[in-house]
């Protein structure tokens, strides 16, 4: 399953000590954002990954083993940002 | 422009009262053949009454406050706020006219003025940098608002603080505070001079009685200010004073839900926040004592000459 | 005719506006709730720095709620999306959807209530499950109103997401089962258009152009409003241009059984705002003149057009959120949530007002 943000470009952020929150001009929803779910939406702004490479990347920036329950907890993430919409599977078709 | 001991314009026509006067940026145009309320409404704005008398630009506002109806008239009288088509309000006893009228322009301001973030936060200021002040239950805002300019600080706004999306800068809406139930004695003997309106009785919200603007804050309610800090106070009979800085994710947080407009703004909004939150240190304050809070604030202001 | 008219119909003319003109053509505007397509309209045509700066100022502060209605309706088109993917429906978008979808002129500074979208008939019964399913609940909970709704009007009764509030009309046939005239549904799919990089649809423009005018006129009554003569006036401005579209637009019109709307549409678009509709075109659609219409019964019914409905319904968020602004005032404000919130990874900052309520306040 490869990923992308919605519409990055309708993205504003603001970064503070302990959390982010983000405008989705797409859906015009305000979001507040740890660590982790930021760095996963500013990741798939930039371009689509797979499901796979982001547990991998992830891991090695949080300095953590990319093992199971770190894969699951990215599903989560995943599920969770999707369901804000703010993150899209490709269609399959996709090139 | 307002100037003071400037007669206030207004006609008596017929049996009513034509009056044009100005609340922060807002030109209002009121038609009423409430003579109460025409003479709370000068002693309250008569420092900005517009003193241009070719002043045909179209007001902001044109709101009627009315007689409900002849049969309730004899009743139990009731009046009727009216903004151009729009009745928005309940109705309100005959006695709690001028009341009416001010819930009646906050009506109008909050639907309309959306070239503003508008916080529901009191707000005053201090060589050009202003203190905010969030409205949350138990706040004591008001209250607190009358104390602060009691002791000097120039009056912005209790109930709106207007952020210009352009600017950044706060501007002023002096308005008539409205005191409930013990504040009214509470500032009556904080503040002996205060000029204090006729008390209300029997509101929904008990006893009101409303301070009136200084002529100061009127005559300068053209003058924007820079925010500078956040405060969001909370009374606690008793209570020393306890200040807790407040992280920025938070901050941001209670204000978009604070704020009248926050959701409509859509991507302005979000700017217009985060720059305030960035710029603007933040505290919550717990207090018991008048006097030790206003020390307090003077103290993390820098503005007690320390 | 109303200052506001002429300035729709011709925006230079505010150049000759007095103070007082000003101050009539904006309690105009207020009452119709055209503030916001106003200023898109004096933009376009570079005349924004000749307002007086006050009055720019009030109607582009108007603005923001047509664009947080369609960042909404952009919201709720994604959600429906997921939900119907799996029974492979298509689905037609109408008026402001479509509109905003298309980007065309008519949607600048357009708020809406609902979001109105056609089904093929046969598919309506699989999506209403689907959309139940996912998030989304009928309005009118009355049971009579619902049987009323599924038996008369042959639709489903009007929906609401709980994540976006916004009311979603699912229609299959293009005016009311009760309405006199029925225009059938296979021209407009057999001409609907596909939108790039969506798996939605809208109709053709001429389709588009007649569902408006049917908007503002049938039954022998004006059922729209000023804003409505605006959506024609401007789809046909924009649209007009089109190859071959005016012969088009009277041949549709048969087809649909909308003569009579056309008719009306033209006469009242071209009269009240001023329009430009080809002389042939016009002189064609007098055939389908009702024989009964006399000069002063027109003006009454285009007087009809231009008065403010009072009370006005007005879109559902707008009265969604005066009940948020009173709530401010009358109650204790929402409970805050911020300790709650950053304990969380993620979390949305939702308005506190609930939708559901229309009524105003």
């Amino acid at each position: 399953m490869h990923w992308r943000t919605v519409n990055p470009e309708s993205l504003c952020w603001a970064q503070w000590d302990d959390a982010n929150t983000l405008f989705h001009g797409e859906t015009g929803e305000t979001h507040l954002l740890g660590e982790l779910p930021a760095a996963v939406v500013q990741l798939l702004s930039g371009a689509a990954r797979s499901e796979a490479s982001l547990c991998a990347e992830l891991a090695a920036l949080c300095e953590t083993a990319n093992d199971g329950p770190w894969r699951q907890r990215i599903a989560a993430l995943l599920s969770q940002l999707e369901t804000l919409e703010l993150i899209e599977p490709l269609p399959a078709d996709t090139p | 422009m307002t100037r003071p001991g400037q007669r206030p314009r207004g006609a008596a026509f017929g049996r009513g009262h034509l009056l044009r006067y100005l609340n922060g940026p807002f030109s209002i145009q009121l038609s009423t053949p409430l003579a109460d309320v025409a003479r709370l409404v000068t002693w309250s704005y008569g420092a900005a009454m517009d003193d241009s008398s070719t002043d045909d630009s179209p007001a902001h506002f044109n709101v009627t406050l009315r007689h409900r109806s002849l049969p309730r008239r004899l009743l139990a009288p009731q009046v009727m706020f009216q903004a151009e088509d729009s009745r928005p309000l309940a109705p309100f006893p005959r006695d709690h006219a001028f009341a009416l009228l001010e819930w009646g322009v906050n009506w109008c301001i909050a639907t309309r003025a959306h070239q503003y973030l508008m916080l529901h936060a009191g707000a005053v200021e201090r060589d050009g940098r202003a203190l905010i002040l969030p409205a949350m239950p138990g706040s004591g805002k008001s209250t607190l608002t009358a104390a602060l300019i009691a002791r000097g600080w120039r009056l912005l706004s209790d109930e709106f603080g207007l952020l210009d999306h352009q600017s950044g800068r706060l501007h002023p809406l002096p308005r008539a505070i409205p005191l409930k139930n013990r504040s009214i004695d509470v500032i009556r003997r904080f503040w002996p001079d205060a000029d204090i309106g006729p008390v209300f009785t029997r509101t929904r919200k008990g006893d009101v009685a409303h301070l009136r603007p200084p002529a100061a804050s009127l005559i300068r309610q053209a003058e924007p200010a820079d925010p500078a800090w956040i405060l969001f106070p909370q009374y606690v009979s008793g209570s020393p004073v306890q200040i807790g800085r407040q992280p920025q994710s938070q901050v941001f947080t209670r204000l978009s839900q604070n704020a009248f407009n926050y959701n409509l703004l859509g991507a302005v909004g979000f700017r217009s926040l985060s720059a305030l939150v960035r710029d603007c240190p933040c505290w919550s304050i717990r207090y018991g004592d008048l006097d030790a809070v206003i020390a307090a604030i003077g103290r993390l202001t820098g503005t007690d000459g320390s | 005719m109303s200052t506001l008219c002429t300035v729709l119909g011709h925006p230079e003319r505010i150049r000759a506006l007095s103070p007082a003109g000003w101050d009539l053509l904006l309690r105009e505007a207020r009452s119709q709730q055209l503030c916001a397509r106003l200023s898109h309209l004096l933009e376009q045509r570079g005349l924004l720095p000749e307002c007086p700066p006050q009055a720019a100022t009030e109607l582009c502060a108007q603005r923001f709620f047509a664009e947080h209605t369609q960042a909404r309706v952009r919201l709720c088109l994604r959600k429906l999306r997921r939900a119907l993917a799996p029974t492979e429906t298509p689905v037609v978008l109408l008026k402001g959807a479509a509109y905003a979808a298309r980007g065309l002129a008519v949607a600048r500074g357009r708020d809406f209530a609902d979001l109105d979208i056609l089904l093929p008939v046969d598919k309506l019964e699989a999506a209403e499950t689907r959309l139940c399913a996912s998030g989304w609940t009928a309005r009118k909970t009355d049971p009579y109103d619902q049987r009323y709704y599924r038996r008369w009007m042959h639709e489903l009764p009007p929906l609401v997401h709980t994540a976006t509030g916004l009311e979603l009309d699912v229609h299959h046939r293009l005016l009311p089962r009760t309405s006199r005239l029925k225009p059938p549904a296979a021209p407009l799919w057999r001409e609907s258009v596909p939108l790039a990089l969506s798996p939605y649809r809208t109709l053709s423009p001429r389709h588009m152009v007649l569902h408006s005018m049917a908007q503002l006129f049938h039954d022998g009554e004006v059922a729209g409003g000023l804003d409505n003569l605006l959506d024609i006036h401007q789809l046909l401005t924009e649209l007009g241009i089109e190859e071959g579209f005016w012969p088009g637009l009277l041949e549709a019109a048969e087809g649909l059984h909308l003569e009579r709307p056309l008719y009306y549409g033209l006469e009242m678009s071209r009269s009240l705002l001023g329009t430009a509709v080809p002389s042939d075109t016009l002189a064609e659609a007098r055939r389908f003149r009702p024989p009964a219409l006399t000069g002063s019964l027109m003006c009454a019914l285009m007087r009809n057009a231009l008065e403010p409905r009072y009370p006005r319904r007005r879109p559902a968020h707008v009265s969604a959120w005066l009940l948020y602004l009173r709530s401010h005032w009358l109650r204790m404000p929402p409970a805050l949530l911020a300790s709650h919130l950053t304990r969380k990874a993620v979390a949305t900052l939702l308005a506190p007002a609930s939708v559901q309520d229309t009524r105003g306040p």
